[in-house]
């Protein structure tokens, strides 16, 4: 196990992502060309961290439940996932909407993002996709799933 | 007590506060189509697209740009980039995407062939750090100490 032994020469683990050690890009013949830079570590309350530097993008492409034409959006279920962090973060914000609402339909409370943030917003054209196809192994499987599951919309 | 206080219409007009309540009817963001919302949008630069999966993804602004060649070189910060034919996978097919910020890259060999052929860039970044990078970046906070990647492989 030549791997392990390399790994365990090391005083700690080292990580490929902290030490640098991630070809960025290749060369068309496999060689690598760029290579990650390692990253600042600090020791804060016996604990190590490493530093990242924060992001700062040009434009979001945001997906979102309702929309209102001042740019007040909500999200619904998976939406909320990176979509939020990326709406507040670019220069230009564009978002599509899955619905799009009169001012004041969204409560105050359940804007999720503010219009301040927002450029420019459109209606969703592209149908919601789906990875990866199951199908039920029979008609009461099919009636139970998703018995549970209330809706929030 | 709180039918004291008249609503604010009923307030004379010396006594507004004059807020920005008003300017509301003046501000449309509603665009017809995506092709007119992304018109001005230029390459070379770094792009946010939010999703997870297939949840959650701007299907219709990511479609736009595939449509507009002349967008090329961008830098893409996405947790994975979709699948071949789909999302920003078209993208990948169509060379407009020159690196890739992105914390999952399974699920999409022509991500792979790509990145082993020297055609795409990639910044492998752990999932909770590329959500905190962009909400450091929205904050205004240039950076932050996370224990995610220390001393761990791969």
């Amino acid at each position: 196990m030549p791997q392990l032994e390399i790994f365990l020469g090391f005083d700690i683990l080292t990580s490929t992502v902290q030490t640098g050690e991630l070809p960025v890009r290749y060369n068309k013949d496999g060689t690598v060309a760029e290579m990650s830079k390692p990253k600042e570590t600090r020791e804060f309350n016996g604990k190590n961290y490493i530093l990242e530097e924060a992001i700062n993008g040009d434009y979001a492409l945001i997906k979102v439940h309702k929309a209102d034409k001042l740019g007040n959006c909500q999200f619904r279920r998976g939406m909320n996932n990176f979509n939020e962090a990326m709406a507040k973060n670019a220069k230009v914000t564009f978002v599509e909407a899955d619905e799009i609402v009169e001012v004041g339909d969204i409560e105050p409370e359940n804007i999720h993002v503010q219009g301040i943030y927002v450029k420019k917003v459109i209606k969703s054209t592209e149908p919601k996709k789906i990875e990866k196809l199951t199908f039920a192994k029979n008609p009461d499987e099919l009636l139970q799933a998703g018995a549970s599951c209330k809706l929030h919309i | 007590m709180s039918r004291l206080f008249a609503p604010s219409v009923f307030r004379p007009v010396w006594r507004r506060n004059f807020s920005a309540t008003t300017s509301q009817r003046a501000i449309n963001k509603l665009c017809g189509s995506a092709k007119e919302a992304i018109k001005d949008m230029k390459g070379s630069s770094i792009v946010l697209a939010g999703g997870f999966g297939f949840s959650g993804v701007p299907n219709t602004l990511i479609n736009a740009i595939r449509d507009r060649p002349d967008i090329k070189d961008l830098t893409v910060v996405s947790n994975n980039a979709g699948m071949p034919g789909v999302g920003l996978g078209q993208l990948l097919e169509t060379r407009q995407i020159s690196k890739m910020i992105a914390s999952f890259i399974g699920e999409n060999k022509a991500f792979e062939k790509m990145y082993l052929s020297g055609d795409l860039a990639l910044e492998l970044t752990p999932q909770g750090s590329i959500a905190e990078k962009c909400a450091a970046g929205a904050a205004g906070v240039p950076a932050f100490y996370t224990p995610a990647a220390y001393g761990t492989i791969g």
